[in-house]
């Protein structure tokens, strides 16, 4: 196998491709001991038939003999066998990246191959494979975007919306089965960081959805998932229990994921999520991620001011969240609100300024610092005759405390003997 | 120390606010956060004062007189015979590039050529900047460059 895939370079294609050769690589694909290099050397082929215009004989050769492999799937996903599955899935992704232009210029006839890549994705429970079809997405997005390949776009439709069902469920939480079901990795942080590394991915993925399916569509496709879940558990909810919360964070990541293709005029989804959102039981990674994911629409907010109490009450319960997690994302969203709603804040100084106060010394430093910007483009919005009874409500208390820190670092005998005379307490006498 | 940490954290805060509050007023009347600038001055003066071995709070202070200047501009000017004498002062005692790097700000700010300035203004700020310039070559005679680099930058720049 090895030796084929080095003359790839050397001998012409064609001749390979209509060898006595090309049966041998293929039959290479169901022995154990050759299939990594069989795969290994059709990927080396696809690579060399990207000018699809010149390779189209090779393309018509090569396309069936990897379309039977896709009977394979379901079987070795069965068998759970991890390897087997991730060199098929890498086949048919590499196949899909060479001829992604003839899939968008003849899509009927290269559907089987996009909805093989689709069940590759489909059917990768371990999430192990499914990374490899992800520059697949993104390449056929780039063309059938294109003006000139609408009709590909029509037609690859239902596959694009099923790829986003595939991505959600991918985004879930595992449901750990023994009786600790705080630690839902079971102690395992690697998989814990690939983890949170994969659903930004798949965010990406996501937004290549909204690109080709409109992003109405995609998020009418998280609402009926919440809607759906509301449904199903929505009467089991009880103090501190959510069950199957797993489904229900994974919508509303997927609604923050997508929040940067959505306009700020869209009127037809979110008018009906973001009640939805500020409704949604309190369950910390739920919370969490319903507190990140209003902060993803404030630009959205701006323009639909009907919405932004409920929203700003919800973020500012957060605070009181017993999560840290949680009060800091709230933090992160108090911003983004102050900074794009500061328009329609501007009367509620005031009760900001309180809120502000209440809460600063209960927050980590990043923290302190988010709420500060958000609070200060508010001010920054109030007329001049305003700015400096606002400027010293709101910084006064910050500046009180640094004297009366500074009160007590000179008290403190270590700073003393550090610092020498300078820190004598009697010297300090700003006023 | 808890309570030093707390002292630069909250400093970065007051700076966010200096950041973003920058009311619209003419140029003949008394911006108003500069009014709250100079009613807060003596704390981050008498925080220089006595804490002048602690770099993390001479370098936040630093950086909120030197936005101060860079949000209000020439508006700032009420602020500059306070500030100058404290930046002097300030590099004097503890040598510590900071107060020259927040001395940068003024003498971008207020060149000769911006609007609205008196002459007294500009000759104040040619002043404080030749004393600066002076104190600053002495300390480089006392010190190895590598702990100047603020320094450096600054009288390149301005030089």
């Amino acid at each position: 196998m090895e030796c084929i895939t080095s003359w790839i370079r050397e001998v012409p294609l064609a001749d390979i491709i209509n060898s006595p050769l090309m049966d041998v690589v293929t039959n290479a694909l169901h022995s154990d001991s050759s299939f990594e290099s069989a795969v290994e050397c059709f990927t080396a082929i696809f690579r060399e038939t990207r000018d699809v215009d010149e390779y189209l004989e090779a393309i018509k050769n090569l396309y069936p003999r990897i379309i039977a492999q896709r009977s394979r799937l379901a079987q070795v996903s069965e068998e759970e066998d991890a390897e087997t599955f991730k060199g098929l899935t890498r086949m048919f992704a590499e196949a899909g990246e060479a001829w992604v232009v003839l899939i968008a210029r003849l899509p009927n006839d290269f559907r089987a191959l996009v909805e093989t890549i689709l069940e590759c994705a489909a059917r990768d429970k371990e999430k192990d494979a499914i990374s490899l079809t992800f520059n697949f997405w993104y390449e056929l997005k780039q063309y059938i975007t294109l003006e000139r390949y609408v009709e590909a776009r029509a037609q690859f439709a239902d596959i694009y919306s099923k790829l986003v069902d595939v991505m959600v469920s991918h985004l879930e939480f595992p449901r750990p089965e023994g009786s600790d079901t705080s630690d839902l990795f079971e102690g395992d942080r690697d998989q814990e960081d690939r983890f949170r590394e994969f659903r930004h991915q798949m965010g990406d993925v996501l937004k290549d959805c909204c690109e080709v399916l409109g992003v109405t569509e995609c998020l009418r496709k998280t609402y009926e998932q919440i809607e759906q879940w509301v449904g199903r558990n929505g009467a089991q909810v009880s103090q501190g229990q959510v069950p199957n919360w797993q489904q229900l964070e994974a919508a509303l990541f997927s609604l923050r994921a997508m929040g940067r293709m959505v306009p700020p005029d869209e009127n037809i989804m979110l008018p009906r999520l973001i009640p939805l959102i500020v409704d949604i039981p309190d369950q910390e990674k739920v919370r969490f991620q319903a507190v990140m994911a209003l902060g993803r629409y404030t630009e959205w907010t701006a323009g639909h001011p009907e919405t932004l109490e409920k929203q700003l009450n919800f973020i500012m319960a957060a605070f009181q969240h017993p999560s840290k997690e949680v009060r800091t994302a709230a933090a992160l969203s108090f911003r983004f609100f102050c900074n794009d709603c500061a328009e329609l804040l501007k009367p509620f100084c005031g009760q900001l300024q309180q809120f502000y106060e209440s809460v600063i010394n209960t927050l980590p430093t990043t923290s302190q610092e988010e709420i500060t910007e958000g609070l200060g483009s508010v001010l920054a919005k109030l007329p001049a005759d305003q700015t400096f009874e606002a400027f010293k409500m709101s910084c006064d208390p910050v500046i009180k405390r640094i004297m009366e820190m500074a009160q007590s670092a000179t008290d403190e005998s270590s700073k003393v003997a550090i610092a020498g005379e300078c820190t004598r307490p009697s010297r300090w006498t700003p006023y | 120390m808890d309570s030093i940490l707390i002292i630069s954290d909250h400093l970065q805060l007051v700076t966010i606010f200096v950041q973003w509050i920058q009311p619209y007023v003419g140029p003949s009347e008394l911006n108003p956060a500069v009014k709250y600038c100079q009613e807060i001055f003596p704390v981050l003066s008498a925080l220089v004062d006595n804490f002048s071995n602690f770099t993390p709070i001479l370098e936040r202070v630093c950086r909120c007189w030197r936005y101060m200047v860079l949000s209000y501009r020439t508006a700032a000017a009420p602020l500059l015979p306070s500030l100058a004498e404290k930046l002097a002062s300030g590099f004097a005692s503890s040598r510590q590039g900071c107060f020259l790097w927040a001395t940068d700000s003024i003498v971008r700010e207020f060149t000769p050529d911006a609007p609205g300035l008196t002459r007294e203004t500009t000759e104040a700020v040619f002043n404080f900047f030749q004393q600066q310039a002076t104190n600053f070559l002495r300390a480089l005679n006392d010190l190895p460059p590598e702990e100047l680099p603020d320094g450096m930058c600054h009288s390149m720049t301005a030089g």
